[in-house]
């Protein structure tokens, strides 16, 4: 019974522990509006007369850690 | 780094929604490999600048020519003055509708010229750390050393040959023309087989 307990306690805390190491930073890429593609930029930024900032990266802006 | 503290930060994104429309690109779908340990390393060494080579933030014309860029990381602080350059490029080259004015290359010359000459005395001033306002990256936070200054210098270096590169632009390059030629740039070879071209990947590739 105890060795049950134990084993079920040491999941827990590995589940709490990936569940810490899984959770959003706070501040991840808040506040710049992304369009969702370069074509939808360059229509809207024709629209408005608006210049492109556009980043590239070598991961997925969407996803913390990558 | 870029996205949690840089984008994240609250002036730079006023700035950056009122003034630019902005897009991102994955160069590599599917690729997924940031090392944290790394990135808070580089946070706590160097929380004002690391010029990686394999991320570019360029500012673009609606037709998709390009006319300032910054690579790698930088602090908000740096970043927002990328951004004025760019307001200041933006003005000085184009009209209302962003259509190049018949003197907007070389007014923008003149600025870059300028910005190249203040950065150049940056470079080789003491630099202010002061200026930089301590930030916290996942319950970190950072305070300035030795390393700051290299940091700050590199940056300083970096948009000097960066502004004095475009200085000598005799037209406005196609985002396709410099988004591997861009000044520390590289041709991605870390990329895996799934990664996205936007358009003439391969004939740049063949091309370096």
């Amino acid at each position: 019974m105890k060795s049950t307990f134990a084993v079920a306690f040491a999941i827990l805390l590995a589940v709490a522990g990936v569940a810490q190491a899984q959770e959003p930073w706070k501040d991840y890429n808040r506040g710049i509006q992304w369009e969702k593609s370069l074509d939808e930029a360059k229509a809207r930024a024709a629209r408005e007369g608006k210049p492109i900032l556009f980043h590239q990266l070598v991961g997925d802006m969407d996803k913390e850690g990558c | 780094m870029l996205r949690t503290v840089t984008f994240s930060d609250p002036k730079v994104a006023e700035l950056a929604n009122a003034n630019f429309v902005c897009a991102w690109f994955n160069r590599s779908a599917g690729f997924c490999n940031t090392d944290n340990e790394a990135e808070k390393s580089i946070f706590t060494s160097a929380s004002e600048a690391f010029l990686t080579k394999n991320i570019c933030t360029f500012v673009l014309t609606p037709e998709g020519c390009v006319f300032h860029y910054i690579a790698g990381y930088v602090a908000p602080e740096i970043f927002l003055g990328f951004l004025d350059d760019s307001l200041v490029l933006r003005r000085a080259g184009f009209d209302g509708k962003m259509g190049l004015k018949p003197d907007g290359l070389q007014s923008m010359r003149s600025h870059h010229a300028d910005r190249a000459a203040r950065f150049e005395k940056e470079a080789a001033a003491t630099p202010a750390q002061s200026r930089f306002t301590p930030r916290e990256y996942r319950g970190m936070t950072h305070s300035h050393g030795p390393n700051c200054d290299w940091g700050m210098r590199s940056a300083s270096t970096y948009l000097a040959r960066v502004h004095r590169a475009w200085e000598k632009a005799a037209t406005l390059p196609t985002l396709d023309e410099v988004r591997f030629k861009y000044l520390y740039g590289n041709a991605f070879t870390e990329e895996g087989k799934g990664a996205t071209p936007i358009a003439n990947d391969l004939a740049v590739r063949q091309d370096k």
